[in-house]
């Protein structure tokens, strides 16, 4: 294994590859893995450090600052402004995603291929099932047991069963959890099966080179072809390469080539996202939301609605600030905090944003459309449902405009209803971003080819999720993988 | 500046029985954490909040909030929430309270014992 801290470098350091990958994220790693377990010469460089185990704090601001992406509170410039959660380490988010693992829907693959059958030819069903089997078997795919769950997702089977609403335990990808909910700050027992702890790995053992702190600043490319990349470290970075991967995410993959001048077809353009809010319960016994599997069960009935719902779990810090109330109202719910849980609805949103560089800076511009803010409120009612159902006696629905906190579903029939039409009345957060460098056939209107190949430029790839047409509505960090294994692919293809 | 920073805090999230308020903590961790880390945009609304928050009262005929007692502070607070635009600021400090006590390793271990 090779391992260089780029904090560390005080010298310039070249490096010369076949494949050089630009983050170390699900994409990153799992192209890494395809391309150096093939024999491929491959170099990673990762804009954040490489954290593990006793480098995730126990205070979720504590981690938040060590392994987020501006400590959490980067914000996505809108009607409202709202956070954008990502990671910046090793492994990109996947150590502090909710480890949870969805196949990509084959209704969404069908969608994409009605759009562009063309796709078809490089995305088969087949290829991503069979890639998607192999991913899921790596990281240890399981659902969650009933042992592991802990209450606050035994509480939502019950309430997603009184309603008639399908649910299941969540598939995460995890191995000897001890549900210490803390996934979303880093797992202190590197239980879960993150990309730094799997994918990653294999390609390190395969002969991969990462450098970690290396932030990459330059696509080097000469007569139409990427040659290589240069990143800003301790000391300057240079990989002189044959090929070049982007696999930064779908706003810092944009950013990069638009700061690079390289502005094929709509890059930065379709930005699509699943925005989330939550409800708010309080329970007359004990919950404890911070223990247990942090995300352990989940209602997938709604899917096709755009909906779906999730136990969510984080530290008592942040349970505490979604809670009703200011000052002395607020510290007597703080005080009764083992009693509240939050449960969240994503939603597979129809607007869609724009990534773009502004003063020297990449920044996301999106704002939910109308039917999205209907999405919001009709899911804040069926988690509210599911929560009086499995015995919540007061509910905070966190919108402005609306009753601070609710006791009955007649008010949450109201909320759907009669709830504020504007997005900036819902407190929410967006995850899983997608479609800025959209894969297709025609060069006008995408940025890559079907195969993952830039239009533009040669020997250059895209393989995260920006390549992705659509949302997917569901948690995309395996979808991810089972792509970035397919680009990994088509790059040794492209070799021989 | 901490003085108004703190006395913001202290306002959203008074202390409670078993659990110390703002003022009770060692809270230079966190703010060595949050100066260095938390984004502009994060750092300029609590400071800002700091300032309005802080000063509005004076506007009710009231001293500044680090001025007031605990029981001043708790009215002034919650009458400022339903400002339009200051209710925002009011809320960034309510968020920032609840790191900030969480983030003190005695409140975590309490909590979770």
């Amino acid at each position: 294994m090779t391992w260089i801290d780029g904090q560390s470098l005080r010298e310039p350091l070249v490096l010369d590859a076949d494949v050089a990958i630009v983050g170390s994220g699900p994409a990153g790693s799992a192209a890494a893995r395809e391309l150096a377990q093939a024999g491929a010469r491959v170099v990673i460089l990762e804009a954040g450090p490489w954290l593990r185990g006793d480098d995730f704090e126990l205070s979720a601001f504590g981690a938040m600052s060590a392994s987020y992406r501006g400590a959490g509170a980067a914000v996505v410039l809108g009607v409202p402004p709202m956070p954008l959660v990502q990671g910046r380490m090793v492994g990109g988010s996947s150590p502090i995603n909710g480890a949870i693992c969805w196949r990509m829907p084959r209704d969404i693959h069908d969608e994409w291929l009605a759009a562009d059958p063309v796709l078809g030819e490089s995305l088969g069903w087949d290829a991503i099932s069979e890639a998607t089997d192999a991913i899921e078997q790596r990281l240890g795919v399981a659902p969650t047991s009933p042992e592991l769950a802990g209450r606050k997702n035994l509480l939502m089977a019950k309430g997603a069963e009184a309603l008639g609403l399908e649910h299941r335990p969540i598939r995460r990808n995890v191995r000897g959890c001890v549900g210490s909910g803390r996934c979303m700050q880093g797992c202190p027992s590197g239980a879960k099966q993150s990309a730094d702890r799997t994918l990653l790995a294999d390609a390190l053992e395969a002969g991969a080179t990462l450098v970690s702190s290396a932030e990459v600043q330059q696509i080097t490319h000469s007569a139409g072809r990427a040659v290589g990349l240069v990143a800003r470290a301790g000391a300057r970075v240079t990989v002189r390469a044959d090929a070049v991967v982007l696999a930064a995410s779908a706003v810092q993959t944009p950013g990069l080539l638009l700061a690079n001048g390289i502005g094929q077809g709509p890059v930065g353009r379709n930005f699509q996202c699943h925005p989330g809010v939550s409800m708010a319960g309080r329970f007359a016994e004990p919950v404890r939301m911070w223990e247990g599997a942090t995300q352990g069960h989940e209602v997938t009935g709604l899917r096709r609605e755009g909906l779906k719902f999730e136990a969510l779990g984080f530290g008592p810090g942040i349970l505490a600030a979604r809670l009703p109330g200011i000052g002395g109202e607020l510290a007597a719910e703080v005080d009764r905090l083992a009693h509240w849980v939050d449960w969240g609805v994503a939603i597979r949103a129809t607007a869609r944003g724009r990534v773009r560089r502004l003063f020297g800076r990449t920044v996301v511009q999106f704002t939910p459309s109308p039917e999205d803010v209907g999405r919001f409120r009709r899911g804040l009612r069926v988690l509210g449902d599911m929560l009086l159902a499995a015995g919540a006696g007061l509910l905070a629905p966190g919108v402005r405009g609306f009753d601070r906190t609710v006791v009955d579903g007649r008010r949450l029939a109201e909320l759907e209803s009669r709830g504020p039409r504007g997005a900036s009345a819902y407190l929410g957060a967006i995850t899983h971003l997608f479609g800025t460098c959209r894969m297709g056939s025609d060069a006008a209107s995408s940025v890559v080819r079907p195969d993952f190949r830039h239009h533009a430029i040669d020997r250059l790839w895209v393989a995260d999720s920006s390549v992705f047409p659509t949302n997917l509505g569901v948690n995309p960090q395996i979808a991810i993988m089972a792509l970035a294994t397919i680009c990994g692919r088509r790059v040794l293809e492209s070799e021989r | 500046m901490r003085t108004w920073r703190t006395a913001l805090l202290s306002a959203c999230l008074p202390g409670g029985p078993g659990r110390p308020g703002v003022e009770e903590l060692d809270l230079a961790p966190f703010w060595a954490l949050f100066d260095s880390t938390a984004p502009p945009h994060l750092r300029l609304g609590l400071g800002l909040g700091a300032g309005v928050v802080g000063l509005l009262p004076l506007l009710l005929l009231r001293p500044p909030l680090p001025w007031q007692s605990a029981a001043a502070r708790d009215a002034t607070i919650r009458k400022l929430a339903s400002w339009p635009a200051v209710g925002e600021l009011v809320e960034i400090g309510k968020v920032v309270a609840c790191l900030a006590v969480f983030h003190d390793p005695g409140v975590q271990a309490a909590v979770r014992s």
